[in-house]
């Protein structure tokens, strides 16, 4: 009978490489030898620190595992000690309202010159280049955008026309390439049209893109809200949903809306999260539904926002050895409530997207689930203020806020393996919060609000005056200022 | 063509193309150059024909543990297929594949070996592949377990 230990210990390691952490971990407890190849090998360690980092692999064939292994502790160690470039890259705002950022790119739009400069931000642990390129002669009035530069998709949003017979808004969305501003290759239809059956003045939307998936909320500002959804590679309407206030995608085909309706029984409003299928064949159901933390009527619900980042397409590989990995990541829900005072209060749920993949397996026949159910247990609500401007705050697993009166940020890291780690080891981060038992909020429910999903929260400061909003990716913050001097500045590691 | 023999005497013809998947007997042919000489081979000549024209790696590659190795997708429904067999002949395969230097199929072994380890215990492994616990005294290996105890309950 031959016998696996008796393999030449190449052949061991190659076995080795194909498995992950976890397993890795569970092989070190078989025996003495196993436990003496893998207890300080390359691969236990560079793939502790992936866990820990929230960071997935890259692709294989550019650097070594070793080399790898360097970066990925040079990395984290110049976020432990905020170790900026020297130089920051500045882009002044005063024209350019729209921005976003995703992917690992900034793009900024110049309303009166129609114009769009994309940054490529840099990463020196990662071998990224700092690269600027602009889109000129947009020739419709731009409404609002979105991109995936891992599937070189620029998305315009503009309103064309209102028809006022048919009392119906024309909507014109603009599928194009974020490289060069040219008809997007992979998309049949590189214009959609798409009417709304109501006219109104002021138009606010929601872009978001998920694999060959496009959907749309048009949030007029006096009357309920329509998501149009596409698949965006053939240019087929998938469906369209109404009354609700704000949406994201959990996977391809799984939308999460929020909604807000009132219990006259309880006298409370009951804010939920309802989790469609974009191919669910009954037009009627409306998916299945989890309660949020309800307000007594005293509170008046403003908005209900939902916001997470957009995960790269599913067959995207980055150039870079490591990118945060998209396997979990943050649902953030933003509470803005006026009180009695009629002053305007924030609040954020944040919800990790596994735990609302997992509620919606575990569903018996109940369409919904109160909020004591699901929430307390898996969930963590805070008092945050997050930026009324728009800005891409949720990067992964964490997210990022500015806090104006004590002029510094705080980075919320839900990532799971790198709480566990820094407490078992002892080895808890610089300037780092570990909240890890549950909190009762007293805001605006009858009784506190008990959440206790585990978080570690960094502050620090940036070598900056008046910021109002931050934004994080792999390797960079980028800091808004919004009052005098309109600018973006972007500090890389 | 090249004829190919077994340890058990048994012969196969093949085409050169064919066998030429495996570095060592591509190295062989090259010294024996063209004679009508046997060379001794066992079943791979299946997995040889399947792959066929496949890109084989460069000559200079580095075949050795060197983890800058290219790392292949997942395992093909065919190759899947053909690992398919008791863990005795996976063994020899892999064994084989590494002595031959069949790249592809010590792959497709390799990561067969791996899956059958993902997502079991200590004890499961042990079982599995038929180790003992040879940790002594036994707390040690409670001392393992509890330095690993941050990836638990993921």
């Amino acid at each position: 009978m031959l016998d696996l230990l008796q393999f030449p210990t190449e052949l061991l390691y190659i076995i080795f490489e194909e498995l992950d952490i976890f397993s890795l971990l569970q092989c070190t407890q078989v025996c003495k030898q196993i436990h003496s190849l893998l207890k300080d090998s390359l691969a236990v360690r560079y793939k502790t620190l992936l866990a820990v980092s929230g960071m997935r692999d890259g692709p294989p064939d550019t650097i070594s595992t070793s080399e790898r292994y360097e970066k990925l502790q040079a990395h984290q160690d110049a976020w432990n000690q905020l170790r900026w470039a020297p130089e920051s890259l500045c882009y002044p705002m005063s024209t350019m309202r729209l921005w976003e950022l995703a992917g690992g790119v900034l793009a900024l739009y110049d309303l009166d010159q129609r114009l769009f400069k994309l940054v490529q931000l840099p990463s020196s642990h990662r071998g990224l280049d700092h690269r600027e390129w602009e889109i000129h002669d947009i020739d419709i009035q731009m409404g609002d955008f979105t991109m995936n530069p891992s599937a070189d998709l620029l998305v315009i949003v503009a309103r064309d026309s209102v028809d006022l017979n048919k009392n119906v808004t024309v909507f014109k969305i603009r599928l194009l390439s974020l490289e060069t501003g040219q008809p997007h290759p992979q998309a049949r239809q590189p214009e959609l049209l798409v009417e709304s059956s109501t006219v109104d003045q002021n138009w606010t939307y929601e872009v978001r893109i998920l694999d060959e998936h496009l959907a749309i909320l048009f949030r007029p500002d006096d009357s309920d809200a329509e998501l149009s959804a596409w698949n965006w590679n053939n240019g087929c309407m998938i469906k369209i949903f109404a009354f609700f206030n704000s949406f994201s995608f959990l996977t391809k085909n799984l939308i999460v809306l929020s909604s807000i309706w009132a219990s006259d029984l309880a006298h409370e409003t009951v804010p939920e999260l309802v989790i469609i299928d974009l191919y669910d064949k009954e037009v009627d159901e409306l998916g299945y539904s989890l309660h949020l933390p309800p307000l007594s009527f005293h509170w008046a619900l403003h908005d209900l926002e939902i916001v997470t980042e957009n995960p790269p397409i599913s067959d995207w590989h980055s150039t870079a050895p490591f990118t945060t990995s998209m396997e979990d990541r943050l649902v953030v829900v933003n509470y803005r409530l006026l009180d009695i005072r009629g002053i305007l209060k924030c609040y954020a749920v944040f919800i990790p997207l596994s735990v609302l993949i997992e509620c919606l397996h575990k569903r018996g026949t109940e369409k919904s689930i109160p909020w004591n159910e699901w929430g307390p247990e898996n969930t963590r609500m805070l008092p945050i203020s997050f930026s009324e401007n728009w800005m891409c705050y949720v990067h992964g697993m964490k997210a990022s806020v500015y806090d104006t009166d004590h002029k510094q940020f705080r980075l919320y890291d839900f990532t799971k393996l790198a709480i566990s780690y820094d407490l078992a080891k002892q080895q808890k981060q610089p300037d780092t919060q570990y909240l890890i038992r549950p909190t009762g909020l007293k805001a605006f429910g009858k009784e506190p609000i008990r959440t206790s999903l585990p978080v570690r929260i960094r502050t620090g400061t940036l070598p900056l005056e008046s910021v109002n909003a931050v934004m994080v990716t792999e390797d960079c913050m980028v800091a808004a200022c919004l009052e005098d001097d309109t600018m973006l500045h972007v500090y890389s590691l | 063509m090249v004829t190919l023999v077994t340890s058990d005497n048994e012969k196969f013809n093949a085409e050169k193309e064919v066998v030429e998947r495996s570095v060592l007997i591509k190295n062989m042919l090259e010294d024996v150059g063209e004679s009508d000489q046997p060379i001794p081979l066992p079943m791979f000549l299946e997995y040889c024909e399947h792959h066929r024209g496949e890109p084989l790696p460069a000559p200079d590659a580095d075949t050795s543990q060197d983890d800058t190795r290219k790392r292949t997708t997942d395992i093909s429904e065919w190759d899947q297929k053909f690992i398919t067999v008791d863990q005795e002949m996976l063994f020899e395969i892999i064994l084989a594949a590494n002595y031959l230097d069949i790249k592809s199929l010590l792959d497709v072994g390799c990561k067969t070996v791996a899956n059958m380890i993902k997502g079991k215990t200590p004890e499961e492994i042990r079982k599995l592949f038929n180790i003992v616990n040879d940790f002594t005294p036994r707390r040690r290996c409670a001392q393992i377990k509890k330095e690993n105890e941050w990836a638990e309950d993921r």
